[in-house]
């Protein structure tokens, strides 16, 4: 069976090492990790991920700018982008309908079996739009 | 400043005042009046009897009269009765007072009667050159050390003296004005009448003037205290909303750099987890990473709240029925409501007034305020929700919510701190203590008032909700 491709882009390095261990530990997913936005394009254009987790708020370039790179790269245009963000109030989850420029978004911190849902979940929404 | 237009009716109401006091003082009473004819009578017969005796015994003249009946009587009292005899030209020709022949009469009173009198007086020479004869009262001031008015009843006929024509006047003083006056007293009288008058007239216009300057400084006064609270009201709702777009700035650092902390911990945890199960299993870790877990879920908890209660920096305000909202509010918590056996009555007004409000960020008040009350209740219990309008101060309309529970009620000495952020009585329950300061800021934020309290005999608590129509 193909594991899954999964870039994730966050400047929280502990954070991406952990995610990444407790991913592969399942067995079923490839995981990158890119700790700079900036990078995040040059990724997505090589490991052509299945999904990308893209943090919100980073110090060299925000998630929402890296999505819109991605949005303009043919190659990268159709890969389904999960936003991370540690900003978010019920409000917002009740107003935008988990999304955040037509994304979804998880919110900080997400436990393993939530954030894997999540990830499985977009896989298969995107796949359905194809 | 003085408004001429202003003056015109109090002018007009002291010259009513004035010309009917004249005339009330001129006119005397039927009785007076019945007197003074009278006497008039008395002295005309008097006078034309004392011409026709002049006529008779020239000037050796005794003085008679005859009362109304016809009855011929002597006048004995000289200082209250003169005849005096003069010419075409008011010349005296004849006085019991010897100083006075030869002088002018209008010169002669000319000091001792005003103005108004001279007038009178003058008409009376007049009609005796035109060789009439009347009778006339006059005022005239009194030379004593006491100066007073001596009204005075003049009789007047024409008769020959010698080869020429002339005329005798019989003149009785018959009352006097009692209270004493200085010589020009008739004259400072009319003018300190005319300067009191018109005293009356600027003090009443002024004194209008204050009044409409005074009811216009109220009205002026209360608009200006109305918009005064309505700037504190803005200033302060702009006050909190700048002191509240600083929390949500703060609190969106806070949690930003508190939330990717927990996430490290609660993927350290995962990770740790997977590793023991391979390996043997040790209970004593399983429960501390539970632990650790739950603690990182209270920690997020806190941080969550703050970013909710430091979001309420601004509205997107639309107007909206508040049943609707709160139905919608009980909907999404229908499930809760159900399990935890809590019966809702509603006693909604129909066809009450829209309010412009976030109706979400209200959603959250109420279903702030609805799972306060669930948890209040853990056996379960009832909920009332009550909405009306009412009017206050400037007839303004509000429209009011009212949530009432029977649960537990406010613990004793919670009441004041309820609104304070990180006061809980709820700790145990994960509670972080800033839900009801954010349901305040909403409140405070749409302009609205709230309060919370025990109800009255009964267990339970009251939360009444208002907002401006």
């Amino acid at each position: 069976m193909n594991k899954k491709k999964i870039l994730i882009v966050d400047d929280e390095e502990k954070f991406t090492k952990y995610v990444k261990l407790n991913l592969e530990f399942k067995g079923k997913y490839e995981v990158r990790v890119e700790n700079k936005g900036a990078h995040g394009l040059e990724a997505a254009k090589t490991f052509k991920p299945d999904l990308i987790l893209l943090d919100v708020m980073m110090p060299d370039m925000d998630g929402s700018e890296v999505a819109a790179q991605l949005k303009e790269e043919e190659s990268c245009k159709n890969i389904p982008v999960v936003f991370l963000t540690a900003i978010v109030t019920e409000q917002e989850i009740n107003e935008k309908g988990s999304n955040i420029g037509g994304h979804p978004f998880i919110a900080k911190p997400i436990n393993l079996e939530n954030l894997i849902s999540s990830i499985e979940q977009n896989i298969v929404n995107n796949s359905k739009l194809k | 400043m003085i408004n001429a237009r202003n003056i015109i009716p109090y002018t007009v109401i002291v010259i009513i005042l004035a010309v009917t006091g004249y005339f009330f003082r001129l006119n005397h009473n039927a009785f007076e009046k019945a007197m003074v004819d009278q006497a008039q009578t008395q002295l005309m017969i008097t006078a034309l009897s004392e011409a026709q005796s002049i006529e008779r015994h020239s000037y050796n003249t005794e003085i008679s009269t005859v009362d109304t009946s016809g009855l011929v009587k002597h006048i004995d009292d000289l200082e209250r009765v003169q005849v005096l005899i003069i010419d075409d030209d008011a010349k005296i020709k004849h006085s019991h007072y010897m100083n006075y022949i030869g002088e002018n009469l209008l010169t002669l009173l000319k000091g001792k009667i005003s103005n108004p009198e001279w007038l009178k007086l003058n008409s009376m020479v007049q009609k005796i050159r035109n060789g009439e004869q009347g009778t006339a009262i006059i005022d005239f001031f009194s030379d004593d050390v006491n100066p007073h008015i001596v009204k005075t009843l003049l009789a007047f006929a024409p008769i020959h003296h010698g080869n020429t024509r002339a005329s005798i006047i019989v003149a009785m003083e018959y009352d006097v004005v009692a209270e004493p006056v200085n010589k020009n007293a008739r004259d400072n009288i009319v003018f300190g009448g005319f300067v009191l008058s018109m005293f009356f007239v600027l003090a009443a216009s002024v004194f209008h003037q204050q009044k409409k300057r005074s009811d216009e400084l109220q009205n002026l006064y209360s608009t200006l205290e109305n918009e005064h609270i309505k700037l504190k009201t803005t200033q302060a709702q702009l006050i909190q909303a700048e002191k509240m777009g600083i929390v949500g700035k703060l609190s969106s650092g806070v949690a930003h750099e508190v939330k990717n902390p927990l996430m490290i911990i609660i993927q350290g945890i995962e990770y740790l987890k997977e590793k023991i199960k391979t390996k043997d299993k040790d209970e004593d870790i399983s429960m501390a990473l539970k632990d650790i877990e739950e603690a990182v879920g209270r920690a997020d908890n806190v941080v969550r709240g703050l970013l909710d209660f430091a979001s309420v920096s601004k509205l997107v305000a639309t107007p909206e029925n508040i049943n609707l909202i709160l139905d919608k509010s009980l909907l999404l918590i229908k499930n809760l409501l159900d399990k935890n056996n809590i019966k809702i009555t509603k006693n909604y007004e129909e066809n009450i007034p829209y309010i412009t409000i976030d109706k979400n960020k209200i959603q959250q008040v109420f279903l702030n305020i609805i799972l306060n009350s669930v948890d209040a209740m853990p056996g379960g219990g009832d909920i009332m929700i009550r909405t009306y309008t009412d009017q206050r101060q400037d007839n303004e309309k509000w429209v009011t919510v009212q949530i009432e529970d029977t649960g537990t009620g406010i613990p004793e000495g919670a009441a004041e701190k309820i609104f304070e952020p990180f006061f809980t009585t709820k700790h145990s329950k994960g509670g972080h203590g800033l839900g009801l300061p954010m349901v305040k800021n909403i409140i405070e934020m749409h302009g609205g008032k709230i309060s919370i309290s025990n109800r009255t005999s009964v267990n339970g608590t009251v939360v009444i909700i208002s907002f401006k129509a």
